[in-house]
């Protein structure tokens, strides 16, 4: 293998990770919020995914049209599920876990209801350009996917850091109970920051769709990449997370390309496992 | 002879020094009082004698063999025992299951099970649990669920009984009456050590009491001399 | 093991359970004699064994306070050992099913130890990771296992007298498992090892303060559970005939023996049972009919459902005098 093709593996692997940190970013929003470890999560990225392809092969509508309406039909799940996450009892990290579980589960065989199992792309004339960067063939559509996460989650970091919301939210996050004594309305908050994680999910999915073959029971990696991103990073840490989605990214992509696909679910599955035994409980800073 | 004898043991936590350079010495058979103000390091002491909270610096010796930084199972396998602060029952069983499990894992050969039974009961009517034996431990009183923390370590045959605050919520008389078992249980050999925020019953009980304020030991001695000490007196009045 | 089930309570369930069970048993044993024409039927009990035997596993961890997202890595384990084995070797599949469980508790004893220091939520998610490792070593170790092609012609168990090709001996190895492993742990759960895991899942450090030495039972906890489930694997591989990874590590085998146990009541050692005759019964005749694919909704519902209204399960809500016991304690 030559430079050329490292190249092309990292900055196709910059792409990925700038996507899964958006992904992640949704995931730390609601779970910093609200401490529910969603893993459901990546079944709400293939809701989304499904929603732009639907109305992409109903309407035959344009790749940047089809966002809007799969963060809306994301919102909507979000009121649905915030209400429900919230009336969930004690002990609630172990009961949510397992709830969210059985909402994958539902999630994946409501998508089999719908969709079938087969492989779905929305396809998009537009990303199939290329340009020559080092030598390398770098497509247009890996470039639309680096610029628009860049841009989502500079924007969030802008408004993380420099907004009177921004502040906010991040006193919900590092401590309820104080943020509550300073006068701040938690609950609006909590609602908000949920809301804008699903947001977030919601503008992934078109691009998920348009990226990668979607099907029901593909969401599960999804899940763990964010799941990852965010131990690693910590909850509601904008720069951090960006840097561990793209470290992720350009693993993955080194992994896929020199060892092939088929080792990529378990070598995500065991990038946790060594994050999870070498960082315990790295979230839970309740105790 | 030294039971327990602890050396400059140091414990930081989150950059503090819960306990800063402590050393005492415990005679088989004493009975060990250790008073201080709130967030002085008295429970983080018992913590680290039964194995709970590792130390960062400084040795733990118990009966001649070094116990520093075994896990507490193992502690509580060479006898030492001991009752948490805020009492912790297993609220899904009764009173006697219980009492029953301290019984069955403190790794004795179980006999015959009418006197493994008979055993248990005795326990509970010394701690005066006997009429609530079949009665969840999530109903308890305060006051039960102390006593019953205490039924607890005396059925996994103690040799060092490490006891917080046993005595706090419970009535004068009950106060009395514990003393007098705790008496009882200190003749038959049992060595104690009492953490005893509100003085309930050191003063009477201990034949030494250990003063502690920030991490550290203020004053060591008899009881009475210890309170009328003016360091210790500053350090409860602040 | 000594059995210590001294209360007069712990006593009474113990002989109501075991009784209950034992009946049950014996009238399932001569089922196929009493209604020899209804095949449907009994294939549908055929499955409901090997899941509730599932379920046990899962619960028998659950008992210990620790709940496993992951238990479809000991089941592929099992039934790939266990195919594996008598595939190449041409060993009676009776046996191999026994090497199939000893595969996956090698697995779940590593997961154990490695994983015993973690708690709820987050052994949870190791062992939801955990089912991909055996699997991506499955999937591209192809001079073995042919890879993602999965195994073919794995030969059926058999019972000397039995008719080949017929579900029946199926039939009785299943039934014969779910007794074996009902009766094993309802002796387990009486003995000073299930008190232990029973203490550890209430209070962890209450445990420490009884001697008890938590690595240990949790390890061997997981490695008991794990071996199960790898039977039920290998016995499913066995029934089935043709395994692919993607079959038998699907997320279906790590949710199934959870929902089973949740919805049948976690914290009882009949529970599993229940939910697993219940709820497979309502998928197989209500909603494989209404929806032939995606039926498996039942079981997501199925975990929301207990989750949110009934979190001790089926027996919970059957189990009055406790809750009327607490009740009346709160008074």
């Amino acid at each position: 293998m030559n430079v050329a093709i490292y190249v092309k593996l990292v900055i196709s692997g910059l792409a990925l990770g700038s996507f899964y940190a958006i992904i992640a970013l949704g995931f730390s929003m609601i779970f910093g919020v609200t401490r529910v470890f969603n893993l459901a999560h990546g079944e709400l990225l293939l809701i989304a995914g499904y929603s732009a392809y639907a109305a992409w092969k109903t309407w035959g509508i344009n790749f940047w049209l089809t966002i809007p309406i799969a963060i809306l039909v994301l919102l909507a799940v979000g009121i649905v599920l915030y209400k429900v996450l919230s009336s969930i009892d004690e002990p609630l990290e172990l009961n949510t876990i397992v709830f969210t579980f059985g909402l994958a589960l539902f999630f994946q065989n409501l998508m089999l209801i719908l969709f079938s199992a087969n492989y779905r792309i929305l396809s998009s004339p537009q990303w199939t350009k290329t340009l020559q960067v080092f030598g390398a063939t770098i497509t247009s559509g890996s470039l639309t996917l680096l610029t628009t996460s860049l841009l989502a989650v500079l924007i969030l970091y802008f408004i993380f850091r420099h907004t009177f919301w921004g502040k906010i939210l991040r006193a919900t996050i590092q401590d309820r109970e104080a943020a509550r004594l300073l006068g701040i309305n938690v609950n609006n908050t909590v609602i908000l920051a949920f809301l804008s994680g699903m947001a977030l999910v919601g503008l992934a999915g078109p691009f998920f769709a348009s990226f990668h073959y979607i099907y029901p029971a593909g969401g599960m990696e999804a899940t763990l990449i964010a799941i990852i991103i965010t131990i690693v990073a910590g909850v509601g840490h904008v720069r951090a997370i960006i840097w561990a989605g793209w470290g992720i990214g350009i693993v993955e992509n080194l992994v896929t390309g020199i060892l092939g696909a088929a080792y990529r679910e378990g070598i995500t599955a065991i990038i946790l496992i060594m994050i999870l035994l070498y960082k315990p409980y790295a979230l839970s800073n309740s105790q | 002879m030294a039971l327990l004898k602890a050396e400059k043991i140091t414990c930081i936590l989150e950059e503090r020094a819960v306990l800063n350079s402590v050393s005492f010495t415990l005679d088989e058979g004493e009975i060990l009082g250790i008073i201080g103000p709130n967030g002085a390091g008295k429970t983080m002491l018992l913590n680290v004698i039964s194995g709970f909270v590792r130390v960062s610096e400084g040795s733990i010796h118990f009966n001649r063999m070094e116990i520093t930084h075994k896990p507490p199972y193992r502690l509580s396998r060479l006898g030492i025992k001991r009752t948490f602060q805020i009492p912790r029952p297993l609220k899904e069983q009764t009173v006697i299951e219980n009492v029953l499990l301290a019984y069955v894992m403190a790794g004795r050969k179980l006999g015959k099970l009418n006197a493994v039974v008979e055993k248990v009961n005795s326990i509970l009517e010394q701690v005066m649990l006997i009429d609530k034996r079949d009665i969840l431990a999530a109903d308890l009183t305060l006051s039960e669920q102390r006593r019953l923390e205490l039924a607890r370590t005396l059925a996994g045959n103690p040799r060092l009984l490490l006891l917080d605050e046993v005595g706090a919520g419970l009535s004068p008389a009950m106060i009395t009456y514990i003393q007098d078992l705790l008496e009882k249980l200190n003749k038959s050999g049992v060595t104690i050590i009492l953490v005893d925020h509100f003085l309930n019953l050191s003063v009477q009980l201990a034949h030494r009491v250990i003063a502690l304020d920030n991490g550290k030991i203020i004053a060591e001695g008899l009881p009475q001399k210890v309170l009328d000490s003016p360091r210790v007196r500053e350090a409860y009045l602040g | 093991m000594i059995v210590v089930t001294l209360t007069a309570r712990m006593q009474r369930h113990l002989y109501i359970k075991t009784g209950i069970i034992s009946i049950a048993g014996i009238f399932l044993l001569f089922l196929p004699q009493i209604i020899p024409g209804s095949n449907y039927f009994l294939q549908i009990l055929t499955t409901c064994f090997l899941y509730a035997t599932l379920a046990l596993s899962w619960n028998l961890l659950a008992y210990s306070g620790k709940i496993s997202l992951g238990h479809a890595a000991f089941f592929g384990v099992g039934a790939y050992g266990s195919s594996l084995v008598a595939l190449n070797f041409d060993i009676n599949p009776l046996l191999s099913i026994w090497c199939g469980g000893c595969f996956a508790a090698i697995l779940a004893c590593t997961g154990g130890f490695l994983f015993s220091r973690l708690k709820g939520a987050y052994f949870a998610l190791t062992t939801l990771a955990l089912v991909e490792i055996p699997k991506m070593i499955i999937e591209n170790w192809e001079t073995l296992t042919r890879g993602s092609l999965g195994l073919l012609n794995i030969p059926p168990l058999r019972i000397a007298s039995t008719i080949a090709q017929s579900y029946l001996p199926t039939y009785f190895i299943n039934l014969g498992v779910l007794m074996l492993v009902f009766l094993f742990l309802t002796l387990i759960f009486s003995s000073r090892w299930g008190w232990a895991i029973n203490a550890l899942r209430q209070d962890e450090k209450v445990s420490f303060s009884l001697g008890i030495n938590a690595t240990f039972y949790h390890v061997t906890t997981m490695t008991v559970s794990g071996f199960i489930a790898g039977v039920c694997g290998a016995i499913y591989a066995h029934s089935v005939g043709i395994i692919e990874p993607s079959m038998v590590f699907s997320i279906h085998y790590s949710a199934l023996p959870m929902v089973m146990s949740l919805f049948g009541g976690r914290s009882t050692i009949v529970g599993p049972i229940v939910g697993a005759f219940i709820l497979f019964s309502i998928d197989q005749l209500a909603f494989q009919a209404i929806l032939p694919i995606g039926h498996q909704i039942l079981y997501g519902l199925a975990i929301m459902v207990t989750i949110l209204y009934m979190p001790d399960g089926i027996m919970g809500l059957a189990n009055r005098e406790h809750l009327w016991h607490y009740s009346r304690q709160k008074k």
